[in-house]
């Protein structure tokens, strides 16, 4: 597997564990470990206290509640006809999800919650190294490059960027798009 | 014995509760602006109390429809009972049914790119069930009827506020509403 | 019906084809073999669905029994019971929009923190830390004062499935608190009715196909019960003549033979006049008032005195030939009946005008009639356990001394003998009671199915009241203005993901509530949330807190049902709810049939020496109501696209109904320079809306009417400018008087250059 596959899933976890953190201290020790793992526009690359306090509040503004949301994390609200959690996008993962014989940690949370998204993406791409797993791999990522996560991220995104991030989240938010750029291309699993 | 299915749609019962038009999105799964029923309050003109008499409309089912004749893609059927479906899997958004209905029956889905309207819940009636606009109406003011069995001297097929268009023959009936003797203080 | 085919069996070049529209654009062409074949859909298959029982639990007369249909663990749709001969397999326009409610992005998903009360400033926290944070807020709160009263808590009608009783149980099992009492809905209705009849029991709202004669007064079910309005039209269909008496034209009136715009706050004379005229034509019904009833020959005496048909036809609005011929008509219809509607007693002469619509009624005969009776309504039906709500103050507890008065209209528990007892403020002055809680102040609001800066009134107030507190626990779906104005929000479950059961104070329908669906995200149900603190509090402080520290809410829901609920619907177990909502067996499907009466005489009191006694007539006399202080009175009922601030914020609602307005009558804009659509300002001495008009000869010119609501995008509401004054009666029943909801005025001016 290449140094940049290998670049990619150490991205993949850490925005994973970025989107999926709870507290001030989880979000801070996420976006200090992306900073240091991909430095380009980090700045600074270690929070301090009213940093991450400020990037907390944004973050939970844009992704948590209880404010109505400007960008939800979840890929429903984006690619069904209806905005809403638990639509045919939601159960289109957790097929993908039981597949890999992986679910959701409880019932109550949306398969299609992006942290479980990227981590699909990281066991797919850990299916390509076995032959015997690899084709179909290749196809479950080809369908999250098409027609899922690649699909859903740039609107994501766009939201996001739209709703006034702090530069702390903006950096991070930076570090997805070009992660998506990098990640989410057909070709790159093509040859695989 | 044939069957043409049609909507009776009862003004003098109807309470403009819009009940009808939520139990169509509720179980069609209808986009969050879709709306394939409406209900339109009655212009001051026609019934002189403001928002207190309504015509309940989604599709017509017409005999002859516009939009099947216009559809360059063969997405409309009528079936032998009546009732005039539009497939949405082979719509190519062209929109040519929307501008010639002139219920404004059909609608544009603006994220799918499609046009869709009232199925008339055919997979419901094919289940020997009413449609869902009908099964929710709590007054009675929505009902199938069977034009070929249809037979209620109070009907009329031209209510005012609602386009004439004969050579359509839309297969929906009206009972008109009546009013109250009004004391003020 | 949308299918949708999951990725597992998705065959993907089919799907290709379809979605790019290959059969239109291939069509028929000449010399073709294949015909197009457009796909047709399987019929509609319900056993494709996990079928669940739900009931809908919001403050309302219609309580429908509700088949929710479960496909992948996700609610698909709803629709209404068809075994309830009330709900018949419809819902109303709020129902059908439930599963936007479950699955909305807008929903509060976790516990959070807000720093900065009103700062916007949110910290996500776990279910342990915030039931941390609240023990410890109510621990200190305990040690500083030497009692609990300083922790307070307000709840209404946000959810009325018995297990969140569970919330008034948890209160208890931390000892004596303060409690927010009465009701801003019906109290006076039902003290009127207690006086006059022992209790509020209505008959069958079934049964009023069989009445001859309809009065519907200051109710509006085209709106506010739909599923009624099926019985006034069979009523019709069968001979019945339908009165509609109100200051609006409403949907229902456009439905009635006649109708009457009284003025408001003069149906108490109006039904004083048409009393007089029994009296008058010789149409009392002698049997009745001689041997059901008490003090009918005051009370006749009274009308003779003091009341003239002229005199009501004056003050109420209505011509006195009018008020002659429908009491005459009424009289001769067997059975006749009048609906008393809850917006005619918010009025500071409230309870008087229901007593006197009582005393027409008793006295043409037709109570305890089926078909006939004043039907307000009735909690004949809700003879639960109360196992959720009755829980035991901790040993040592520390309270008010005495016992306390009742805490609403469904407070079961019975009379406390103990010692101490909780304080009560008054729900429906809410703001004021916060302003004014000494020894101790109140610290802490606990705030469940209920939203203060919806429903409390007298809006600016309650923000300086709220300032007071020093902190605000709301459990909620949505970010409402209280939360806002929260420091913790915890989030709760939708009906779809808890266990209860539910009664209607109309109908006589009992329905099961199933757990539908797992809890989305970490929300919780009350009686969960309860068991959680009371685990925090035990760790503190061993036995600091009685409420159970697990609960299932399927074992609770058993809990709540008993042999008399059992019996009275005809059931041999909860279970056989599951096959769908049972009836209460009837004796007669009339209230009072035996003529046994719950008063102090045992029968029927025109006069009241109770009523009296707590600062009233004894008879139901004329009371003239508020003075008005600005040139427009404002009513601010119910709309059918809403109950309270529930459903307009959901996005399909606004599909239906998007926008607010103030309704004005058109000559009155005229001379206010107000055109239809314009944006207005509509103000008092106690605040502003600003709102567009929309003109409309359905309200009288002397006043204007704005609907209730909360909408999520919009800054809308209408207790900026409804005050807290009191309606006249309701403490005895319910703990706290009324209040005048209906006795509001305001002016009117166009805002920003009107058009906007």
């Amino acid at each position: 597997m290449s140094e940049q596959m290998m670049s990619l899933r150490r991205t993949a976890q850490l925005l994973r564990d970025f989107f999926a953190a709870a507290t001030r201290e989880e979000m801070r020790a996420a976006h200090d470990a992306l900073a240091a793992h991909m430095p380009e526009g980090f700045s600074p690359s270690r929070l301090d206290d009213s940093d991450a306090a400020r990037l907390e509040y944004a973050f939970n503004r844009l992704f948590v509640g209880p404010e109505a949301l400007p960008a939800p994390p979840y890929a429903s609200i984006y690619l069904d006809d209806d905005p809403l959690h638990m639509g045919p996008s939601t159960l289109d993962m957790r097929a993908l999800l039981h597949s890999l014989g992986l679910a959701a940690p409880h019932g109550g949370q949306p398969d299609d919650f992006l942290p479980y998204e990227l981590e699909a993406w990281h066991a797919l791409t850990l299916l390509l190294d076995d032959e015997t797993t690899r084709p179909a791999a290749r196809d479950a990522l080809q369908w999250l490059c098409e027609e899922h996560l690649g699909r859903w991220l740039p609107v994501f995104l766009q939201r996001a960027r739209r709703a006034g991030p702090p530069p702390e989240l903006l950096a991070v938010l930076d570090a997805l798009d070009a992660w998506r750029a990098a990640s989410l291309q057909r070709s790159l699993y093509e040859n695989a | 014995m044939s069957t043409r299915y049609a909507f009776l749609m009862d003004m003098d019962k109807c309470i403009g509760c819009r009940g009808c038009g939520m139990a169509c999105k509720n179980f069609n799964q209808l986009a969050p602006d879709m709306v394939w029923r409406q209900v339109y309050p009655l212009d001051e003109r026609i019934y002189p109390h403001r928002d207190r008499a309504f015509l309940s409309l989604a599709c017509n089912h017409c005999d002859d429809p516009a939009c099947l004749a216009a559809c360059p893609a063969g997405s409309y059927t009528k079936r032998p009972d009546g009732i005039v479906v539009h497939h949405q899997e082979t719509c190519i958004g062209c929109t040519n049914c929307i501008r010639s209905c002139p219920y404004g029956a059909p609608r544009f889905n603006k994220v799918e790119k499609h046009a869709e309207k009232c199925s008339l819940c055919h997979e419901r009636l094919d289940a020997g069930l009413t449609p869902a606009c009908v099964q929710a109406c709590p007054t009675g003011a929505l009902t199938l009827i069977d034009l070929d069995t249809f037979d209620n001297a109070n009907a009329v097929q031209y209510p005012a506020g609602y386009p004439a268009m004969p050579r359509l023959n839309p297969s929906t009936r009206f009972i008109l509403p009546r009013m109250p003797r009004v004391l003020r203080g | 019906m949308k299918t949708h085919e999951h990725l597992a069996g998705r065959r993907g070049f089919l799907k290709g084809l379809l979605a790019a529209g290959a059969a239109g654009v291939l069509g028929s062409g000449p010399g073709s073999l294949l015909r197009p074949h457009p796909a047709e859909a399987a019929p509609f298959d319900p056993s494709a669905y996990e079928v669940f029982r739900n009931a809908c639990p919001r403050n309302c007369y219609d309580t429908c029994s509700i088949k929710t249909y479960v496909r992948d663990g996700v609610v698909q749709f709803v629709e209404g019971a068809p075994e309830s001969t009330f709900t018949n397999g419809g819902l109303c326009v709020k129902g059908y929009t439930y599963p936007r409610r479950i699955y909305s992005p807008d929903r509060i998903k976790y516990p959070m923190l807000q720093e900065g009360r009103g700062s916007g400033n949110w910290r996500r926290i776990s279910w342990d830390e915030a039931m941390s944070r609240i023990a410890d807020k109510i621990l200190e709160i305990k040690k500083r004062d030497g009692n609990l009263l300083g922790l307070g808590l307000t709840k209404y009608s946000g959810n009325f499935g018995i297990t969140n009783y569970g919330v008034e149980g948890m209160m208890s099992s931390l000892g004596y608190t303060t409690r927010f009492v009465g009701t801003p809905c019906w109290p006076a209705g039902i003290d009127a009715q207690n006086y006059d009849l022992g209790d509020m029991w209505c008959n069958d709202p079934e049964d009023l196909v069989k009445a001859r004669y309809i009065i519907v007064w200051g109710a509006n079910p085209a709106w506010c019960s739909m599923h009624s309005m099926k019985y006034l039209y069979a009523a019709r269909e069968r001979g019945a003549r339908i009165l509609v008496i109100d200051p609006i034209f409403t949907q229902t009136a456009a439905k009635a033979d006649e109708f009457w715009q009284v003025r408001p706050g003069t149906d108490g004379a109006l039904a004083l006049g048409m009393a007089r005229h029994l009296l008058d034509a010789g149409l009392v019904d002698r049997d009745f008032v001689q041997n059901a009833a008490v003090g009918y020959e005051d009370f006749a005496a009274y009308l003779k005195t003091n009341v003239t048909v002229e005199w009501a036809a004056k003050t109420s609005g209505i011509p006195a030939d009018a008020i002659r011929a429908a009491t005459e008509e009424f009289a001769a219809a067997k059975p006749a009946t009048v609906w008393i509607g809850y917006g005619m007693q918010r009025h500071t002469n409230g309870g008087s005008m229901v007593r006197a619509i009582d005393a027409f009624v008793a006295m043409s005969g037709n109570i305890g009639v089926e078909g006939g009776g004043a039907r307000y309504g009735h909690l004949q039906t809700w003879g639960f356990n109360y196992h959720a709500m009755i829980q035991k103050q901790p040993a040592g507890s520390v309270g008010v001394r005495g016992a306390s008065g009742p805490k609403g209209e469904f407070d079961f528990a019975g009379g406390e003998a103990a010692t101490y007892s909780d304080r009560t403020l008054n729900i429906n002055k809410t703001a004021q009671e916060i302003l004014d809680a000494r020894d101790p102040e109140l610290r802490m609001l606990w705030i469940a199915c209920k939203n203060p800066f919806a429903q409390d009134f007298d809006r600016n107030k309650l923000e300086k009241a709220f300032a007071k507190l020093e902190m605000v626990v709301s459990v909620e779906q949505f970010f409402t203005e209280t939360v806002r104005h929260s420091d913790i929000v915890l989030p709760v479950t939708t009906l779809f993901e808890e266990w209860t059961i539910n009664a209607s104070y109309w109908h006589y329908w009992l329905s099961l509530n199933e757990q539908a669906i797992k809890p989305m995200h970490e929300a919780k149900s009350n009686i969960e949330i309860a068991a959680l603190l009371s685990r925090a509090m035990n760790a503190r402080e061993p036995g600091s807190c009685t409420f159970p520290q697990e609960v299932d809410g399927k074992e609770w829901m058993i809990k709540e049902c008993n042999k008399g609920i059992y019996d009275l619907f005809g059931i041999s177990s909860w279970e056989e709810l599951r096959k769908g909502p049972a009836k209460a067996r009837l004796a007669s499907s009339a209230s009072w049939h035996d003529r046994t009466f719950k008063t102090p005489s045992g029968k029927y009191e025109f006069s009241s020496a109770l009523c009296a006694r707590n600062g009233f007539t004894a008879l139901p006399e004329y009371v003239e109501g508020r003075r008005p202080d600005a040139p427009f009175r404002l009513m601010t009922p119910h709309i059918q696209f809403g109950l309270h601030s529930q459903f307009v914020n959901l996005d399909w609602m606004e599909a239906y109904y998007p926008e607010p307005f103030v309704y004005i009558h058109p000559a009155s804009a005229r001379k206010k320079g107000i055109a239809d659509g314009d944006m207005v300002r509509v103000f008092n001495r106690i605040g502003e809306v600003r709102v567009r008009a929309r003109l409309s000869g359905n309200v009288a010119e002397d006043c204007v009417v704005m609907y209730e609501a909360w909408f999520r995008k919009l800054n809308y509401n209408v207790q900026n400018v409804v005050d807290d004054c009191a309606a006249d009666m309701g403490a005895m029943k319910t703990g706290a008087p009324g209040v005048a909801i209906h006795d509001q005025f305001v002016d009117i001016a166009p805002a920003d250059g009107g058009r906007a």
